[in-house]
C-alpha cells in the first residue's frame, strides 16, 4: 500500500515539477532556513544523516558537505525530483550523498540506522504525522535526533499572504481548505505538532518559531516571480484557469507588495517557520 | 573489489546502505541484480528498481516475479 500516494503523485505533476523548472530561485530563497536548520543539527564529520522530503536535493547536498566523512541518505517520494537531485550530486563530485524513493511514513529503515534525521519543509506532507513520526524514530540509533523546519502559517509569512491576496483579488478566492491538512502549513502550530510527537513516542521534544530572511534572487522581480510561480497563487491560477494576462498582473501586484523587502537591489523576505527538535 | 561493487558505487549508491534497504512489502532482505538493476525480494515475490542509481522502493514501482 503506497499510503502517501497522492503525495506521489502531485510531486510528479506540472505544479510539483516547477520545484525543478524555480529550484535556483526557490533553493536561494530558503538558504538562510537551511543554513540555520542545519547550524541547530551541528552535523558530525562521520554522521550518517537522512534527508526526509529532500526534493530536488539542496538540504542533501548541504548536509553532505557537513558530514564529509559520514553519508547522507536523500528521501523523496517523487521520481522526477529526485532524478534531478541525483544530477546534482553527481555535478558536485560530492560521494557521500544519495537518494532513495521511499514512503517515509511506512518504509522500514531501522537495519541501518542514522545519527541524525534532518527535513527542510518536507516532515508536514503525511497522512498519517504520528506514525511517520514514529517509524522515522525507528529509523535512528539510541542517540539519534531528529531537525526538522516546517513553514508557519500563511499570515506569519507575506511569501504566501502577498500571493494569495494578489491571486484573490484578480481572480476571487478559493473555497477554505484545512490548513491543517498535509501539505506545507499543516505544521503551523507548535503545540499540535510537539503532541503529534508526543504521541509518537519521542523524547526532549522543542518546537519553537524561528524569524529567517527568505533571499529570493534578481530583486524584488524575481522574488515576485518565484513566489507567484509555487504556492497559493499558482493554486489560485491553475484553479481558475487563470490567463498569461492574469498572471502578469498577479505578479505585478506581488511585486510592488514585495518593494517593501528591497534593500539595495536584494529581496530580503521576512518569514517564520517551525523548528522541530527531538531525540529517540 | 567485486563486480557488484564497482557498478553499485558506479550508480552513486552507498554499498552499506544498499545493503541495508529492505523490501516495503515483506520487510524482508533484498538481492542486489547488477544486470537487470533491479532489488529482488524473493519473500514477496517483486523486484525493485534502481533507476538512476536511486532505487525505487514502493510496490507500484515493483515488478512481480514469475
Amino acid at each position: 500500500m503506497e499510503t502517501n500516494k497522492a503525495q506521489a503523485d502531485y510531486w510528479a505533476s506540472p505544479a510539483g515539477l516547477k520545484w525543478i523548472e524555480h529550484e535556483h530561485a526557490l533553493d536561494s530563497a530558503m538558504a538562510g532556513m537551511l543554513r540555520m536548520m542545519l547550524d541547530v543539527a551541528e552535523i558530525g564529520a562521520s554522521d550518517r544523516v537522512i534527508d526526509i522530503g529532500c526534493g530536488t536535493g539542496a538540504s542533501t547536498l548541504d548536509a553532505a558537505r557537513r558530514a564529509p566523512d559520514g553519508t547522507v541518505l536523500g528521501v523523496d517520494i517523487s521520481d522526477p525530483l529526485l532524478a534531478r537531485a541525483a544530477d546534482r550530486v553527481n555535478a558536485s563530485g560530492l560521494k557521500n550523498a544519495s537518494f532513495l524513493l521511499a514512503d517515509a511514513q511506512t518504509y522500514d529503515f531501522s537495519a541501518q540506522p542514522f545519527d541524525l534525521l534532518v527535513s527542510r519543509l518536507g516532515m508536514s506532507f503525511f497522512s498519517d504525522s504520528v506514525a511517520a513520526l514514529k517509524n522515522l524514530s525507528n529509523a535512528l540509533n539510541k542517540d539519534g535526533k531528529m531537525v526538522f523546519v516546517c513553514w508557519a502559517s500563511v499570515e506569519k509569512n507575506p511569501w504566501f499572504a502577498i500571493p494569495k491576496s494578489a491571486a484573490e483579488e484578480r481572480l476571487g478566492a478559493l473555497p477554505k481548505g484545512n490548513p491543517l491538512a498535509p501539505g506545507p502549513t499543516a505544521f503551523q502550530d507548535c503545540d499540535r505538532v510537539a503532541d503529534l510527537m508526543d504521541r509518537a513516542g519521542v523524547s526532549d521534544i522543542e518546537a519553537r518559531p524561528v524569524d529567517i530572511l527568505l533571499t529570493p534572487p534578481g530583486g524584488v522581480e524575481g522574488a515576485a516571480r518565484a513566489a507567484s510561480k509555487v504556492g497559493p497563487a499558482a493554486r489560485i491560477m491553475k484553479a481558475h484557469n487563470g490567463t498569461k494576462a492574469d498572471e502578469a498582473a498577479i505578479e505585478n501586484a506581488v511585486m510592488e507588495a514585495f518593494e517593501g523587502f528591497d534593500d539595495a537591489g536584494t529581496a530580503r523576505v521576512p518569514a517564520v517557520v517551525n523548528l522541530f527538535t527531538c531525540s529517540r | 573489489m567485486t563486480q557488484d561493487e564497482t557498478q553499485v558505487s558506479d550508480a552513486g549508491f552507498d554499498r552499506r546502505m544498499l545493503e541495508a534497504l529492505v523490501c516495503p512489502r515483506s520487510h524482508g532482505r533484498l538481492e542486489y541484480d547488477a544486470d537487470k538493476q533491479e532489488l529482488v525480494s524473493k519473500s514477496a515475490g517483486l523486484a525493485y528498481p534502481i533507476r538512476n542509481g536511486i532505487p525505487l522502493m514502493l510496490v507500484d514501482e515493483a515488478r512481480s516475479l514469475d
